[in-house]
């Protein structure tokens, strides 16, 4: 009586038995094999790299990162130059891309009237269809020209930037304009073409489903149109900014084709971004692919894998950044 | 027991399907018409550089039942797939087997010791002809300058970026013509990719001018300091053709230029004479062409070729097919004689059209190599004879190969040796001039261009310097060379006199290259701007059409 059983009193909590159903349990293993799916692909891209390429990163060691030059029929080859590329023209692509992605998300989602929302909006996906190869051309035939002046510009008044600084002719006191084609800028502003649906796309989607809520009571409390989206959206939207400029980034980094066409290709370590010579990792790999023996294919792989790794990089900070916006203000994407 | 007869019933369905499959396949071949009879396809991959003639011949013997199928995927892949995998009947390559390249792994990969140790026996086999012209954008006070001549040595230090302005004293010294060549900076355009041109032009560098040029023959060209690099041989001319190109020069196979209405230099042979790259002149220096102790190319004597039409930047790009059937290899006999009808095609009346695709065509001496080379092939048709005398081909053995470099009146080397032969050089002038659209074009395009850099000067002097011009002749020999270049020197010049005098400096350059005009660019840019604002707006304004009347339908009870 006087010693009553202490477990018997103890909360426990109620084993909780659940029986799912047949089809339940299909299709929790379905998407469980789908999502594994896409972890093993990347892991087996990762790996057969890895192995393709092991000779030449075996062979050239450290030199493969320090090295700026790409002869892997004689031994030097390494990925300085096309790293630091690869990099200026996704960054280019960026700075172009970003503002005019965020201002035209903007536009459609908080301005344009509502009939010709939805037209703007299939029109920017459109722009996502067209094939990389026709911004190739568009941009050789088209924008180059055009850009040149704009380098010279840039050039001329902005020189003293190392980024920006254009070497002078010998003998010569003025550019020529061959001097600016072909730049990792004007590659740069090309990719931007590109990459702009993509961070519209998201950024739009992401905008158009501020709080309403939220809005209406800025509006109410007397903001203005800039007000509701300074102090509602642009909060809101901040994960969705992030998002779309980091896929905007993912297909900056591994955009091909239409930088072949563009770029002088040289593997040369430059970061003078408006001196027509550069080259980037993908074009590496297009340009070289067809005329390789063995040895240089392997350096091939191994460029690869620097790029792939270099991509998994960029996307594993994008992630925690927009993990990190999450928890902080409101934002619920 | 229900198993076993279920197996049974599933193999008694196979055997039923198996069945009719033969029977259709039988039937199929007994339908085929007898007179092509259906032969083997065969299968081959490499050179990109040959590889618009080698799928325009594929195409043409298709109705003929030779089925070939070419894949353009460059000459070292195309090399690696007929060695290492044996997955290909034939390869084409601008280069033959490469032995011993080291690798810096330590590995040492040697295609030619590789082949010997799988017992493949091959052979080489000229498939078709080009000369590697240059390509430039020089204009002189809005002219565009047309009859920029250029020597080997100058041509190796702009490529290697050590000409780095148009009025060097080199290239001054090659153009006595053009007066005023400006201070316009040298952009050399080079391959990006890995290229047949590339390894063309450096091994022509290697040879002639390998004080200047160390790197050797490569098909990866290094990028000199000032140039560009661009992809494909339209990634390059379109470079050169765009306005920002003033100023740079490109090395890219003629037709390219010719496309675009843009003029190639007249390089420097060993003869004295600045050439251009027509189809005639590549051929004529080709029957220079030795066979190495391997039967690969020896080109040292079409650099060297003392004729003064030859072209030196000239050369031809291999066939390498087999000569035995080795072990676990996919050859068959069968396919030997698929792979002997389709050469024989090319090697005679595939020739007829390499001119419009861009090529020259290949001359008697290398047909006779590819003769050669078919009878090694096992399962091999016979050619056929070849002419008796090469230099003196008969209208019946033409005939029988109607190779254009076998027509009775086509252009004989001169021979140098034998100087005057009046008789020999009255043919060939004449022959070089009724060839027409190209062979004339050279005379033309000299003469009238000439006249163009003239203009400026003084029309009262350009007959005479515009006849000069035409033949290259160096000035003080050229009264001295023999008749036989008098009669295209009287040509060019009483060309460039006339439209010296009448002034239309223009039109007489214009008129160089045949071809259609091109079609201005503002329409161009109008077309393909309508193209695409009609392809991204038109869905979106289709959509909202449709969207309207659905509203409009709804909202109307």
């Amino acid at each position: 009586m006087t010693a009553a059983p202490l477990e018997a009193t103890a909360d426990r909590p109620r084993k909780i038995v659940v029986r799912r159903t047949a089809a339940d349990q299909a299709y929790r293993w379905t998407t469980r094999v789908a999502a594994c799916t896409v972890l093993a692909l990347l892991g087996a891209i990762g790996v057969y790299l890895l192995r393709r390429g092991w000779d030449a990163i075996d062979s050239a060691g450290w030199s493969f990162l320090t090295e700026d030059r790409w002869q892997p029929a004689r031994g030097t080859f390494g990925v300085k130059g096309l790293l630091v590329g690869t990099t200026l023209v996704a960054v280019t692509a960026l700075i172009v891309a970003v503002p005019i992605a965020l201002t035209g998300a903007l536009f459609i989602t908080e301005f344009a009237p509502r009939r010709v929302r939805r037209t703007l909006t299939s029109l920017v996906d459109l722009m996502a269809a067209v094939p990389s190869i026709v911004y190739g051309l568009f941009g050789f035939f088209l924008l180059q020209p055009q850009l040149i002046p704009v380098s010279r510009w840039l050039a001329e008044h902005f020189g003293f930037v190392p980024v920006f600084k254009v070497h002078k002719l010998e003998g010569s006191s003025r550019y020529a304009d061959g001097q600016f084609a072909s730049s990792l800028f004007i590659a740069g502003v090309v990719v931007a073409c590109m990459v702009i649906p993509i961070c519209c796309a998201v950024m739009r989607e992401v905008f158009s489903q501020a709080p309403q809520g939220e809005k209406e009571g800025a509006l109410a409390l007397g903001a203005t149109r800039w007000g509701v989206i300074r102090s509602v959206v642009l909060p809101f939207g901040r994960g969705g900014i992030i998002g779309g400029t980091m896929l905007g980034l993912g297909r900056a980094l591994g955009e091909t084709i239409a930088v072949a066409i563009i770029l002088s290709f040289n593997t040369g370590f430059t970061i003078r971004v408006l001196e027509g010579n550069g080259s980037t990792i993908s074009t590496l790999i297009i340009l070289k692919f067809g005329e390789s023996d063995p040895f240089s294919l392997s350096a091939l792989m191994a460029a690869g894998l620097a790029l792939f790794v270099m991509t998994l990089i960029v996307n594993v900070v994008a992630g925690l950044v927009i993990a990190r916006s999450r928890n902080g203000a409101a934002t619920e994407i | 027991m229900s198993r076993t007869a279920q197996r049974s019933s599933t193999t008694g369905r196979l055997l039923r399907l198996a069945g009719a499959f033969g029977l259709a396949v039988l039937t199929t071949v007994t339908a085929a018409p007898q007179a092509h009879a259906a032969m083997e396809p065969i299968y081959g991959s490499g050179s990109t550089w040959s590889m618009v003639a080698v799928q325009q011949w594929a195409s043409d013997v298709a109705s003929r039942g030779i089925k070939v199928n070419y894949n353009g995927i460059g000459s070292t892949a195309g090399r690696r797939d007929f060695l290492y995998s044996q997955s290909s009947d034939f390869a084409v390559s601008e280069i033959p087997f490469q032995s011993r390249y080291a690798d810096p792994s330590g590995q040492v990969y040697d295609e030619v010791r590789d082949l010997q140790a799988k017992g493949i026996g091959y052979a080489y086999l000229p498939i078709v002809a080009g000369g590697t012209s240059f390509m430039y954008h020089l204009t002189i006070r809005g002219e565009r300058v047309r009859n920029l001549q250029l020597s080997p040595r100058t041509l190796a230090k702009i490529f290697t970026g050590q000409i780095k302005v148009w009025n060097h004293p080199d290239i001054k010294a090659d153009n006595p013509q053009i007066p005023n060549l400006p201070p316009t900076p040298v952009t050399p355009v080079v391959r990006s990719d890995g290229s047949g041109t590339s390894a063309q032009f450096s091994l022509f560098m290697s040879k002639q001018t390998g004080d200047l040029w160390t790197t050797g023959m490569t098909s990866d060209f290094p990028v000199p300091p000032g140039g560009k690099a661009q992809p494909q041989s339209d990634g390059v001319a379109n470079w050169v053709a765009a306005d920002y190109g003033e100023g740079a020069i490109t090395y890219v196979e003629y037709a390219y230029a010719k496309q675009r209405n843009f003029p190639v230099a007249s390089v420097l042979n060993a003869s004295g004479r600045y050439v251009q790259p027509t189809s005639d002149n590549v051929s004529i220096a080709l029957t220079e062409v030795k066979l190495a102790a391997d039967s690969t190319q020896d080109l040292t004597g079409v650099y060297t070729m003392k004729d003064p039409r030859a072209y030196p930047v000239s050369s031809y790009s291999y066939m390498i097919v087999p000569t035995n059937i080795p072990a676990n290899s996919r050859f068959t006999a069968s396919k030997g004689e698929t792979l002997s009808r389709y050469i024989k095609y090319f090697l005679c009346d595939g020739q007829q059209q390499v001119d419009t695709l861009g090529y020259s065509p290949l001359p008697p001496q290398l047909v006779a190599f590819g003769y050669a080379a078919v009878k090694k092939i096992p399962g091999a048709v016979d050619p056929g004879a070849l002419p008796r005398d090469l230099n003196n081909i008969t209208q019946a053995e033409y005939d029988a190969c109607p190779n254009p470099t076998f027509r009775p009146g086509f252009t004989k080397p001169i021979d140098n040796r034998q100087n005057g032969g009046s008789t020999g050089g009255g043919t060939n002038g004449g022959g070089s001039n009724g060839r027409g659209t190209t062979g004339g074009g050279t005379g033309g395009a000299s003469g009238g261009t000439a006249t163009g850099g003239n203009a400026a000067t003084g029309g009262a002097t350009g007959g005479a310097t515009g006849g000069s011009a035409d033949g290259g002749a160096p000035p003080p020999e050229a009264a001295a060379v023999d008749p036989d270049t008098g009669e295209p020197v009287g040509d060019g010049g009483s060309g460039g006199g006339a439209s010296g005098g009448t002034g239309t400096v223009k039109s007489a350059g214009a008129t160089e290259l045949d071809g259609p005009p091109a079609v201005p660019a503002i329409w161009f840019y109008a077309l393909a701007i309508g193209c695409l604002a009609l392809a991204v707006g038109g869905g979106p304004a289709l959509y909202a059409v449709l969207d309207r009347r659905r509203d409009a339908g709804t909202g109307g009870p």
